[in-house]
Protein backbone atom coordinates (compact mmCIF):
# COMPACT_ATOMS: atom_id res chain seq x y z
CA UNK A 1 0.00 0.00 0.00
CA UNK A 2 2.81 2.39 0.94
CA UNK A 3 3.90 3.24 -2.61
CA UNK A 4 0.35 3.57 -3.88
CA UNK A 5 -1.43 6.86 -4.44
CA UNK A 6 -5.19 7.34 -4.61
CA UNK A 7 -7.79 9.69 -6.00
CA UNK A 8 -11.39 10.48 -5.12
CA UNK A 9 -13.85 8.01 -6.62
CA UNK A 10 -15.51 10.74 -8.69
CA UNK A 11 -18.18 11.33 -9.84
CA UNK A 12 -19.80 8.82 -7.47
CA UNK A 13 -18.24 10.53 -4.47
CA UNK A 14 -18.50 14.24 -3.69
CA UNK A 15 -16.78 15.93 -0.76
CA UNK A 16 -16.14 19.30 0.85
CA UNK A 17 -13.75 20.27 3.63
CA UNK A 18 -15.07 22.58 6.33
CA UNK A 19 -13.47 24.12 9.37
CA UNK A 20 -15.08 21.57 11.72
CA UNK A 21 -15.09 18.46 9.54
CA UNK A 22 -14.82 17.01 6.04
CA UNK A 23 -18.08 15.64 4.61
CA UNK A 24 -18.22 12.98 1.86
CA UNK A 25 -21.25 11.57 0.07
CA UNK A 26 -21.29 8.38 -1.98
CA UNK A 27 -24.13 9.09 -4.40
CA UNK A 28 -24.39 5.46 -5.50
CA UNK A 29 -24.53 3.71 -2.14
CA UNK A 30 -26.65 6.18 -0.15
CA UNK A 31 -23.98 6.42 2.54
CA UNK A 32 -22.30 9.61 3.68
CA UNK A 33 -19.28 10.14 5.90
CA UNK A 34 -17.38 12.63 7.97
CA UNK A 35 -14.04 12.92 9.68
CA UNK A 36 -12.08 15.69 11.31
CA UNK A 37 -8.61 16.67 12.50
CA UNK A 38 -6.07 13.94 11.64
CA UNK A 39 -8.54 12.29 9.25
CA UNK A 40 -9.07 15.57 7.44
CA UNK A 41 -5.32 16.14 7.27
CA UNK A 42 -4.61 12.67 5.83
CA UNK A 43 -7.49 13.02 3.36
CA UNK A 44 -6.27 16.38 2.07
CA UNK A 45 -2.83 14.92 1.36
CA UNK A 46 -4.11 11.66 -0.18
CA UNK A 47 -6.37 13.40 -2.66
CA UNK A 48 -3.61 15.79 -3.66
CA UNK A 49 -1.90 12.72 -5.12
CA UNK A 50 0.68 11.91 -2.44
CA UNK A 51 1.69 8.30 -1.98
CA UNK A 52 0.71 6.72 1.32
CA UNK A 53 4.42 6.40 2.18
CA UNK A 54 4.83 10.13 1.71
CA UNK A 55 1.83 10.90 3.91
CA UNK A 56 3.20 8.66 6.66
CA UNK A 57 6.65 10.22 6.38
CA UNK A 58 5.18 13.69 6.61
CA UNK A 59 3.15 12.79 9.72
CA UNK A 60 6.12 11.08 11.38
CA UNK A 61 8.19 14.23 10.81
CA UNK A 62 5.48 16.42 12.20
CA UNK A 63 4.55 14.25 15.18
CA UNK A 64 7.85 12.52 16.12
CA UNK A 65 6.60 11.26 19.50
CA UNK A 66 3.61 9.38 18.09
CA UNK A 67 4.19 5.67 17.56
CA UNK A 68 1.19 4.28 15.72
CA UNK A 69 1.09 6.60 12.70
CA UNK A 70 1.81 3.94 10.06
CA UNK A 71 -0.91 1.58 11.29
CA UNK A 72 -3.40 4.42 11.77
CA UNK A 73 -2.89 5.78 8.26
CA UNK A 74 -2.98 2.37 6.59
CA UNK A 75 -6.15 1.37 8.47
CA UNK A 76 -7.80 4.67 7.56
CA UNK A 77 -6.86 4.32 3.88
CA UNK A 78 -8.08 0.73 3.86
CA UNK A 79 -11.43 1.90 5.22
CA UNK A 80 -11.68 4.63 2.59
CA UNK A 81 -10.99 2.06 -0.13
CA UNK A 82 -13.47 -0.46 1.30
CA UNK A 83 -16.16 2.23 1.33
CA UNK A 84 -15.33 3.05 -2.32
CA UNK A 85 -14.48 6.63 -1.43
CA UNK A 86 -11.06 6.52 -3.07
CA UNK A 87 -9.59 4.42 -5.87
CA UNK A 88 -6.02 3.84 -6.96
CA UNK A 89 -4.62 6.74 -8.92
CA UNK A 90 -5.21 5.98 -12.58
CA UNK A 91 -2.10 7.89 -13.66
CA UNK A 92 0.07 5.67 -11.47
CA UNK A 93 2.26 8.64 -10.63
CA UNK A 94 2.52 9.46 -6.96
CA UNK A 95 3.77 12.78 -5.68
CA UNK A 96 6.32 12.88 -2.92
CA UNK A 97 5.40 16.14 -1.26
CA UNK A 98 6.86 16.93 2.12
CA UNK A 99 5.54 20.47 2.42
CA UNK A 100 1.82 20.29 1.94
CA UNK A 101 -0.34 23.38 1.54
CA UNK A 102 -3.56 21.81 2.79
CA UNK A 103 -2.44 21.49 6.39
CA UNK A 104 -4.78 22.00 9.30
CA UNK A 105 -2.97 24.54 11.47
CA UNK A 106 -4.85 23.78 14.66
CA UNK A 107 -3.85 20.11 14.71
CA UNK A 108 -1.65 20.04 17.81
CA UNK A 109 -1.27 16.28 18.08
CA UNK A 110 -1.97 13.21 16.02
CA UNK A 111 -4.92 11.06 16.99
CA UNK A 112 -6.12 7.92 15.28
CA UNK A 113 -8.47 9.09 12.46
CA UNK A 114 -12.09 8.06 12.73
CA UNK A 115 -14.29 7.63 9.67
CA UNK A 116 -17.90 8.26 10.71
CA UNK A 117 -20.35 6.47 8.45
CA UNK A 118 -24.06 7.39 8.13
CA UNK A 119 -26.49 5.02 6.40
CA UNK A 120 -29.79 6.63 7.32
CA UNK A 121 -30.52 7.79 3.75
CA UNK A 122 -30.36 4.44 2.02
CA UNK A 123 -34.14 4.07 1.98
CA UNK A 124 -34.24 6.97 -0.50
CA UNK A 125 -32.39 4.91 -3.09
CA UNK A 126 -33.26 2.04 -5.35
CA UNK A 127 -30.65 -0.50 -4.33
CA UNK A 128 -32.42 -3.72 -5.38
CA UNK A 129 -32.66 -4.80 -9.02
CA UNK A 130 -36.00 -4.51 -10.83
CA UNK A 131 -37.45 -7.83 -11.94
CA UNK A 132 -41.03 -7.19 -13.05
CA UNK A 133 -42.63 -4.81 -15.53
CA UNK A 134 -46.20 -4.28 -16.72
CA UNK A 135 -47.43 -5.07 -20.24
CA UNK A 136 -46.15 -1.67 -21.45
CA UNK A 137 -42.68 -2.26 -20.03
CA UNK A 138 -42.91 0.04 -16.99
CA UNK A 139 -41.65 -1.32 -13.66
CA UNK A 140 -44.26 -2.14 -11.05
CA UNK A 141 -44.70 0.08 -8.04
CA UNK A 142 -42.54 -0.73 -5.05
CA UNK A 143 -44.29 -2.56 -2.22
CA UNK A 144 -44.97 -0.23 0.71
CA UNK A 145 -42.15 -0.15 3.23
CA UNK A 146 -42.96 -1.65 6.61
CA UNK A 147 -42.85 0.68 9.55
CA UNK A 148 -40.83 -0.15 12.64
CA UNK A 149 -44.08 -1.01 14.47
CA UNK A 150 -45.10 -3.42 11.69
CA UNK A 151 -41.72 -5.08 11.72
CA UNK A 152 -42.04 -5.42 15.46
CA UNK B 1 -49.75 23.63 -31.11
CA UNK B 2 -47.71 23.10 -27.94
CA UNK B 3 -44.82 21.39 -29.72
CA UNK B 4 -43.42 17.99 -30.60
CA UNK B 5 -44.07 15.59 -33.41
CA UNK B 6 -47.50 14.10 -33.95
CA UNK B 7 -48.39 11.12 -31.84
CA UNK B 8 -49.43 7.79 -33.31
CA UNK B 9 -52.86 6.46 -32.46
CA UNK B 10 -51.55 3.55 -30.44
CA UNK B 11 -47.98 2.64 -29.74
CA UNK B 12 -46.84 -0.07 -27.46
CA UNK B 13 -43.17 -0.47 -28.20
CA UNK B 14 -40.40 1.91 -29.09
CA UNK B 15 -37.40 -0.35 -29.37
CA UNK B 16 -36.05 1.51 -32.37
CA UNK B 17 -35.73 4.81 -30.47
CA UNK B 18 -32.11 5.84 -30.67
CA UNK B 19 -31.56 7.87 -27.49
CA UNK B 20 -32.76 10.65 -25.19
CA UNK B 21 -33.40 13.25 -27.92
CA UNK B 22 -35.62 10.96 -29.94
CA UNK B 23 -37.46 9.59 -26.92
CA UNK B 24 -38.08 13.10 -25.63
CA UNK B 25 -39.39 14.22 -29.03
CA UNK B 26 -41.85 11.34 -29.17
CA UNK B 27 -42.93 11.87 -25.57
CA UNK B 28 -43.42 15.58 -26.30
CA UNK B 29 -45.66 14.63 -29.19
CA UNK B 30 -47.78 12.50 -26.88
CA UNK B 31 -47.85 15.23 -24.22
CA UNK B 32 -48.90 17.84 -26.76
CA UNK B 33 -51.68 15.62 -28.03
CA UNK B 34 -52.95 15.11 -24.47
CA UNK B 35 -52.69 18.77 -23.51
CA UNK B 36 -54.44 20.06 -26.66
CA UNK B 37 -57.54 17.94 -26.11
CA UNK B 38 -60.84 19.64 -25.26
CA UNK B 39 -60.89 20.06 -21.50
CA UNK B 40 -57.13 20.56 -21.19
CA UNK B 41 -56.18 23.44 -18.88
CA UNK B 42 -53.33 25.93 -18.53
CA UNK B 43 -51.91 27.77 -15.52
CA UNK B 44 -49.27 30.46 -15.32
CA UNK B 45 -47.05 30.56 -12.23
CA UNK B 46 -44.37 32.69 -10.63
CA UNK B 47 -40.98 30.94 -10.46
CA UNK B 48 -39.19 33.62 -8.46
CA UNK B 49 -36.81 36.32 -9.65
CA UNK B 50 -39.31 37.59 -12.22
CA UNK B 51 -39.38 34.28 -14.08
CA UNK B 52 -42.61 32.64 -15.14
CA UNK B 53 -43.72 29.12 -15.88
CA UNK B 54 -46.61 27.65 -17.88
CA UNK B 55 -48.25 24.45 -16.71
CA UNK B 56 -50.35 22.45 -19.18
CA UNK B 57 -52.65 19.76 -17.78
CA UNK B 58 -54.51 17.18 -19.86
CA UNK B 59 -57.70 17.89 -17.90
CA UNK B 60 -59.08 19.78 -14.93
CA UNK B 61 -59.08 16.68 -12.70
CA UNK B 62 -55.30 16.34 -13.03
CA UNK B 63 -54.94 20.09 -12.53
CA UNK B 64 -56.93 19.85 -9.33
CA UNK B 65 -54.61 17.15 -8.00
CA UNK B 66 -51.30 18.70 -8.97
CA UNK B 67 -51.93 22.42 -8.87
CA UNK B 68 -53.17 22.90 -5.28
CA UNK B 69 -49.63 22.98 -3.87
CA UNK B 70 -48.62 25.63 -6.42
CA UNK B 71 -51.74 27.80 -6.28
CA UNK B 72 -50.02 30.53 -4.24
CA UNK B 73 -47.68 31.12 -7.20
CA UNK B 74 -50.53 31.77 -9.65
CA UNK B 75 -50.16 34.58 -12.19
CA UNK B 76 -52.82 35.84 -14.59
CA UNK B 77 -52.91 33.73 -17.73
CA UNK B 78 -51.70 35.61 -20.74
CA UNK B 79 -49.72 35.29 -23.90
CA UNK B 80 -46.26 35.24 -22.43
CA UNK B 81 -43.03 33.59 -23.42
CA UNK B 82 -42.46 31.36 -20.38
CA UNK B 83 -39.07 30.69 -18.84
CA UNK B 84 -40.19 27.12 -18.21
CA UNK B 85 -42.95 24.96 -19.63
CA UNK B 86 -44.38 21.77 -18.14
CA UNK B 87 -46.82 19.40 -19.83
CA UNK B 88 -48.57 16.91 -17.55
CA UNK B 89 -50.85 14.09 -18.54
CA UNK B 90 -51.93 10.57 -17.71
CA UNK B 91 -52.87 7.92 -20.24
CA UNK B 92 -55.92 6.43 -18.53
CA UNK B 93 -57.96 9.64 -18.43
CA UNK B 94 -56.62 11.39 -21.54
CA UNK B 95 -56.61 8.28 -23.72
CA UNK B 96 -53.19 9.29 -25.05
CA UNK B 97 -50.70 6.46 -24.59
CA UNK B 98 -47.07 6.93 -23.67
CA UNK B 99 -44.20 5.43 -25.60
CA UNK B 100 -42.99 2.28 -23.94
CA UNK B 101 -39.49 2.44 -22.47
CA UNK B 102 -36.80 1.55 -24.97
CA UNK B 103 -34.43 0.86 -22.07
CA UNK B 104 -34.23 -2.31 -19.95
CA UNK B 105 -34.82 -2.95 -16.26
CA UNK B 106 -31.04 -2.97 -15.74
CA UNK B 107 -30.90 0.68 -16.81
CA UNK B 108 -32.64 2.05 -13.68
CA UNK B 109 -29.95 3.54 -11.45
CA UNK B 110 -29.96 4.11 -7.69
CA UNK B 111 -31.81 7.44 -7.75
CA UNK B 112 -34.21 6.41 -10.54
CA UNK B 113 -32.11 7.87 -13.37
CA UNK B 114 -32.33 5.93 -16.60
CA UNK B 115 -28.86 5.03 -17.85
CA UNK B 116 -28.17 6.44 -21.30
CA UNK B 117 -31.04 8.95 -21.09
CA UNK B 118 -29.39 11.55 -18.87
CA UNK B 119 -26.82 13.85 -20.39
CA UNK B 120 -25.94 17.55 -20.47
CA UNK B 121 -29.21 18.38 -22.19
CA UNK B 122 -31.75 15.70 -21.23
CA UNK B 123 -32.91 14.22 -17.95
CA UNK B 124 -35.10 11.12 -17.52
CA UNK B 125 -36.26 9.51 -14.29
CA UNK B 126 -38.97 6.94 -13.59
CA UNK B 127 -39.95 6.96 -9.92
CA UNK B 128 -40.94 3.46 -8.93
CA UNK B 129 -43.03 4.30 -5.91
CA UNK B 130 -45.16 6.94 -7.64
CA UNK B 131 -44.83 5.48 -11.17
CA UNK B 132 -44.22 8.95 -12.54
CA UNK B 133 -41.94 9.50 -15.53
CA UNK B 134 -40.23 12.91 -15.60
CA UNK B 135 -38.38 14.09 -18.70
CA UNK B 136 -36.57 17.39 -19.20
CA UNK B 137 -34.98 19.15 -22.15
CA UNK B 138 -32.66 21.90 -20.88
CA UNK B 139 -32.26 23.50 -24.32
CA UNK B 140 -35.96 24.15 -24.75
CA UNK B 141 -36.70 24.40 -21.01
CA UNK B 142 -39.58 21.96 -21.34
CA UNK B 143 -40.50 19.38 -18.71
CA UNK B 144 -42.79 16.40 -19.29
CA UNK B 145 -44.66 14.65 -16.50
CA UNK B 146 -46.50 11.40 -17.17
CA UNK B 147 -48.17 8.61 -15.24
CA UNK B 148 -50.51 5.85 -16.33
CA UNK B 149 -53.34 6.69 -13.89
CA UNK B 150 -53.26 9.85 -11.77
CA UNK B 151 -55.76 8.34 -9.33
CA UNK B 152 -52.91 6.14 -8.06
CA UNK B 153 -50.57 9.02 -7.17
CA UNK B 154 -49.17 8.97 -3.64
CA UNK B 155 -49.81 11.93 -1.37
CA UNK B 156 -46.27 13.28 -1.59
CA UNK B 157 -46.62 13.76 -5.34
CA UNK B 158 -49.65 15.97 -4.70
CA UNK B 159 -47.89 17.89 -1.94
CA UNK B 160 -44.75 18.47 -4.04
CA UNK B 161 -45.69 18.15 -7.73
CA UNK B 162 -43.07 18.35 -10.50
CA UNK B 163 -40.27 18.31 -7.92
CA UNK B 164 -37.68 16.79 -10.26
CA UNK B 165 -38.63 19.10 -13.13
CA UNK B 166 -38.17 22.18 -10.93
CA UNK B 167 -34.89 20.74 -9.67
CA UNK B 168 -33.54 20.22 -13.19
CA UNK B 169 -34.71 23.61 -14.38
CA UNK B 170 -32.75 25.27 -11.57
CA UNK B 171 -29.74 22.95 -11.87
CA UNK B 172 -29.35 23.16 -15.64
CA UNK B 173 -30.72 26.58 -16.50
CA UNK B 174 -30.24 28.81 -13.44
CA UNK B 175 -26.69 28.97 -12.19
CA UNK B 176 -27.29 30.80 -8.91
CA UNK B 177 -30.37 29.00 -7.59
CA UNK B 178 -30.97 25.46 -6.46
CA UNK B 179 -33.66 23.30 -4.92
CA UNK B 180 -33.08 22.31 -1.33
CA UNK B 181 -34.72 19.84 1.04
CA UNK B 182 -35.41 22.27 3.88
CA UNK B 183 -38.15 24.31 5.53
CA UNK B 184 -38.03 28.09 5.96
CA UNK B 185 -39.74 30.69 8.16
CA UNK B 186 -39.06 34.33 9.00
CA UNK B 187 -40.19 37.66 10.35
CA UNK B 188 -41.95 40.67 8.91
CA UNK B 189 -38.70 42.67 8.85
CA UNK B 190 -37.24 40.32 6.28
CA UNK B 191 -35.15 37.83 8.24
CA UNK B 192 -35.42 34.22 7.22
CA UNK B 193 -34.31 30.96 8.84
CA UNK B 194 -33.55 27.79 6.96
CA UNK B 195 -34.60 24.65 8.87
CA UNK B 196 -32.60 21.61 7.82
CA UNK B 197 -32.70 17.93 8.63
CA UNK B 198 -34.10 14.68 7.36
CA UNK B 199 -37.74 13.75 7.93
CA UNK B 200 -38.55 13.25 11.60
CA UNK B 201 -35.97 15.64 13.03
CA UNK B 202 -38.54 18.36 13.81
CA UNK B 203 -38.12 20.49 10.68
CA UNK B 204 -41.77 20.56 9.63
CA UNK B 205 -42.96 20.74 13.22
CA UNK B 206 -40.85 23.84 13.84
CA UNK B 207 -42.00 25.48 10.62
CA UNK B 208 -45.64 24.76 11.25
CA UNK B 209 -45.43 25.81 14.90
CA UNK B 210 -44.15 29.19 13.72
CA UNK B 211 -47.26 29.57 11.65
CA UNK B 212 -50.05 27.92 13.60
CA UNK B 213 -49.19 28.96 17.13
CA UNK B 214 -47.14 32.04 16.34
CA UNK B 215 -46.90 35.04 14.13
CA UNK B 216 -43.94 34.24 11.90
CA UNK B 217 -44.11 34.07 8.14
CA UNK B 218 -43.93 30.74 6.38
CA UNK B 219 -41.96 30.10 3.21
CA UNK B 220 -41.53 26.34 2.95
CA UNK B 221 -42.27 23.09 4.72
CA UNK B 222 -40.14 20.51 2.92
CA UNK B 223 -38.63 21.93 -0.26
CA UNK B 224 -37.53 25.43 -1.14
CA UNK B 225 -35.42 27.29 -3.65
CA UNK B 226 -32.29 29.10 -2.49
CA UNK B 227 -30.67 31.82 -4.52
CA UNK B 228 -27.13 32.59 -3.43
CA UNK B 229 -25.12 34.57 -5.93
CA UNK B 230 -23.24 37.70 -5.00
CA UNK B 231 -26.20 39.03 -3.03
CA UNK B 232 -27.37 37.88 0.39
CA UNK B 233 -28.70 34.30 0.22
CA UNK B 234 -32.46 34.30 -0.20
CA UNK B 235 -34.99 31.52 0.20
CA UNK B 236 -37.95 31.30 -2.18
CA UNK B 237 -41.20 29.44 -1.69
CA UNK B 238 -41.98 26.60 -4.06
CA UNK B 239 -45.02 24.85 -2.56
CA UNK B 240 -47.77 25.96 -0.18
CA UNK B 241 -48.33 22.49 1.26
CA UNK B 242 -47.39 20.99 4.61
CA UNK B 243 -47.35 17.24 5.24
CA UNK B 244 -48.00 15.93 8.72
CA UNK B 245 -48.31 12.42 10.08
CA UNK B 246 -50.88 11.57 12.72
CA UNK B 247 -48.33 11.71 15.56
CA UNK B 248 -47.17 15.23 14.67
CA UNK B 249 -50.73 16.31 13.95
CA UNK B 250 -51.62 15.56 17.56
CA UNK B 251 -49.20 18.36 18.54
CA UNK B 252 -51.35 20.88 16.68
CA UNK B 253 -54.87 20.66 18.11
CA UNK B 254 -55.93 23.66 16.01
CA UNK B 255 -55.05 21.86 12.78
CA UNK B 256 -56.54 18.58 13.89
CA UNK B 257 -59.92 19.87 14.93
CA UNK B 258 -60.63 22.97 12.90
CA UNK B 259 -62.63 21.92 9.87
CA UNK B 260 -61.82 25.12 8.01
CA UNK B 261 -58.21 24.13 7.39
CA UNK B 262 -58.05 23.04 3.79
CA UNK B 263 -56.48 19.77 2.86
CA UNK B 264 -54.69 18.84 -0.33
CA UNK B 265 -55.22 15.19 0.51
CA UNK B 266 -54.54 12.38 2.94
CA UNK B 267 -53.20 8.86 2.59
CA UNK B 268 -54.26 5.53 4.15
CA UNK B 269 -51.51 5.80 6.80
CA UNK B 270 -53.13 8.95 8.20
CA UNK B 271 -50.68 11.44 6.76
CA UNK B 272 -52.34 14.72 5.74
CA UNK B 273 -51.14 17.40 3.32
CA UNK B 274 -52.54 20.80 4.30
CA UNK B 275 -53.15 23.65 1.90
CA UNK B 276 -51.52 26.55 3.73
CA UNK B 277 -52.34 29.07 1.04
CA UNK B 278 -56.04 28.65 1.72
CA UNK B 279 -55.68 28.14 5.46
CA UNK B 280 -53.17 30.94 6.19
CA UNK B 281 -53.20 33.21 3.13
CA UNK B 282 -51.69 36.20 4.93
CA UNK B 283 -48.84 34.30 6.59
CA UNK B 284 -47.13 32.95 3.50
CA UNK B 285 -44.12 34.74 2.00
CA UNK B 286 -42.75 34.15 -1.49
CA UNK B 287 -39.20 34.96 -0.43
CA UNK B 288 -37.06 36.03 2.52
CA UNK B 289 -33.36 36.88 2.89
CA UNK B 290 -31.66 34.27 5.06
CA UNK B 291 -29.90 35.07 8.32
CA UNK B 292 -29.10 31.57 9.67
CA UNK B 293 -29.40 27.82 9.25
CA UNK B 294 -31.08 25.91 12.07
CA UNK B 295 -30.93 22.17 12.62
CA UNK B 296 -33.99 21.30 14.75
CA UNK B 297 -33.80 18.24 16.93
CA UNK B 298 -36.54 16.61 18.95
CA UNK B 299 -34.96 15.21 22.13
CA UNK B 300 -35.67 11.54 22.84
CA UNK B 301 -36.61 12.25 26.43
CA UNK B 302 -39.31 14.82 25.79
CA UNK B 303 -39.75 17.26 28.65
CA UNK B 304 -42.24 20.05 28.14
CA UNK B 305 -40.72 22.34 30.73
CA UNK B 306 -37.31 22.81 29.12
CA UNK B 307 -36.63 25.93 27.06
CA UNK B 308 -35.76 25.66 23.38
CA UNK B 309 -31.97 25.76 23.15
CA UNK B 310 -29.77 27.15 20.36
CA UNK B 311 -26.17 25.89 20.09
CA UNK B 312 -23.69 27.07 17.43
CA UNK B 313 -22.48 24.27 15.14
CA UNK B 314 -19.93 24.19 12.32
CA UNK B 315 -20.69 24.43 8.61
CA UNK B 316 -19.81 20.76 8.15
CA UNK B 317 -22.48 19.72 10.64
CA UNK B 318 -25.03 21.85 8.80
CA UNK B 319 -24.03 20.38 5.46
CA UNK B 320 -24.51 16.86 6.84
CA UNK B 321 -28.10 17.85 7.66
CA UNK B 322 -28.75 19.62 4.35
CA UNK B 323 -26.84 17.87 1.60
CA UNK B 324 -27.46 14.10 1.82
CA UNK B 325 -31.24 14.35 2.07
CA UNK B 326 -31.27 16.83 -0.83
CA UNK B 327 -28.86 14.97 -3.08
CA UNK B 328 -30.37 11.52 -2.54
CA UNK B 329 -33.89 12.78 -3.28
CA UNK B 330 -32.94 14.63 -6.44
CA UNK B 331 -31.60 12.50 -9.29
CA UNK B 332 -28.93 14.35 -11.22
CA UNK B 333 -27.87 16.42 -8.24
CA UNK B 334 -24.11 16.11 -7.92
CA UNK B 335 -20.94 18.09 -7.27
CA UNK B 336 -22.44 21.45 -8.32
CA UNK B 337 -25.39 21.14 -5.93
CA UNK B 338 -23.07 19.97 -3.18
CA UNK B 339 -20.75 22.93 -3.71
CA UNK B 340 -23.66 25.38 -3.60
CA UNK B 341 -24.98 23.85 -0.37
CA UNK B 342 -21.47 23.99 1.11
CA UNK B 343 -21.06 27.63 0.07
CA UNK B 344 -24.42 28.48 1.64
CA UNK B 345 -23.43 26.84 4.94
CA UNK B 346 -20.14 28.73 4.90
CA UNK B 347 -21.92 32.07 4.42
CA UNK B 348 -24.53 31.70 7.16
CA UNK B 349 -24.21 31.07 10.90
CA UNK B 350 -25.40 27.55 11.77
CA UNK B 351 -27.10 26.45 14.99
CA UNK B 352 -28.65 23.34 16.41
CA UNK B 353 -32.10 23.96 17.84
CA UNK B 354 -32.96 21.52 20.57
CA UNK B 355 -36.72 21.68 20.88
CA UNK B 356 -37.90 21.81 24.46
CA UNK B 357 -41.15 19.99 23.86
CA UNK B 358 -43.59 22.86 24.27
CA UNK B 359 -44.57 23.58 20.69
CA UNK B 360 -46.39 26.81 21.49
CA UNK B 361 -43.09 28.36 22.62
CA UNK B 362 -41.19 27.69 19.39
CA UNK B 363 -42.36 30.77 17.52
CA UNK B 364 -41.38 33.13 20.33
CA UNK B 365 -37.98 31.44 20.68
CA UNK B 366 -37.28 31.80 16.98
CA UNK B 367 -38.24 35.47 17.07
CA UNK B 368 -35.92 36.14 20.03
CA UNK B 369 -33.16 34.19 18.31
CA UNK B 370 -33.43 36.31 15.16
CA UNK B 371 -33.45 39.53 17.19
CA UNK B 372 -30.27 38.35 18.93
CA UNK B 373 -28.66 37.52 15.59
CA UNK B 374 -29.54 40.95 14.22
CA UNK B 375 -28.15 42.62 17.32
CA UNK B 376 -24.90 40.68 17.07
CA UNK B 377 -24.56 41.49 13.37
CA UNK B 378 -24.34 45.17 14.29
CA UNK B 379 -21.56 44.70 16.82
CA UNK B 380 -17.91 43.73 16.66
CA UNK B 381 -16.99 40.09 17.34
CA UNK B 382 -15.72 40.99 20.84
CA UNK B 383 -18.98 42.70 21.76
CA UNK B 384 -21.20 39.86 20.60
CA UNK B 385 -23.48 38.37 23.17
CA UNK B 386 -23.83 34.65 22.47
CA UNK B 387 -25.63 34.04 25.73
CA UNK B 388 -28.80 35.56 24.27
CA UNK B 389 -29.19 32.40 22.14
Amino acid sequence: MAATSYQVNAPKVVYEAFEDETVLINLDSGNYYSFSESGALIWSRIISGESIASVIEYLQDRFPNTTDITVSVEDFVRELVEENLIVKNSSGIAKNVKQGKAEIPTLARFERPMLQKYSDMQDLLLLDPIHEVDEMGWPHALPPKLTEEQIG
Amino acid sequence: MIGGSSVANRHSTAQNIAGPAEYFERALGAAAAACERPGATVKCINLGGGRRGILHFCDSALEKILYAALAHQELPNGRIEPDFKILAWDSLHSGVPMWSPPWTTDDYLARGEIAGYNDERFRAVFQLDSRVLSLYDANRRIGLWWTQDFAQLPLYERAAPFLLLFHWWHALNNHHSFLLHAAAVGTENGSGLLLAGRSGTGKSTTALASLVDGDLFYVADDYCIVRAGAERPTVYSLYCSAKLDSKTLASFPRLGHKASFDEIGRDPEGKIAFDLYRSFPHSLRKKLPLCAILLPRVPKDKNGTRPNRFTPVGSGTAVRALAPSTLFQLPGAGPNNFRMIAALANRLPCFQLELGGEIASVSQSLRQFMECLTLNERTTPNQRNHSCF
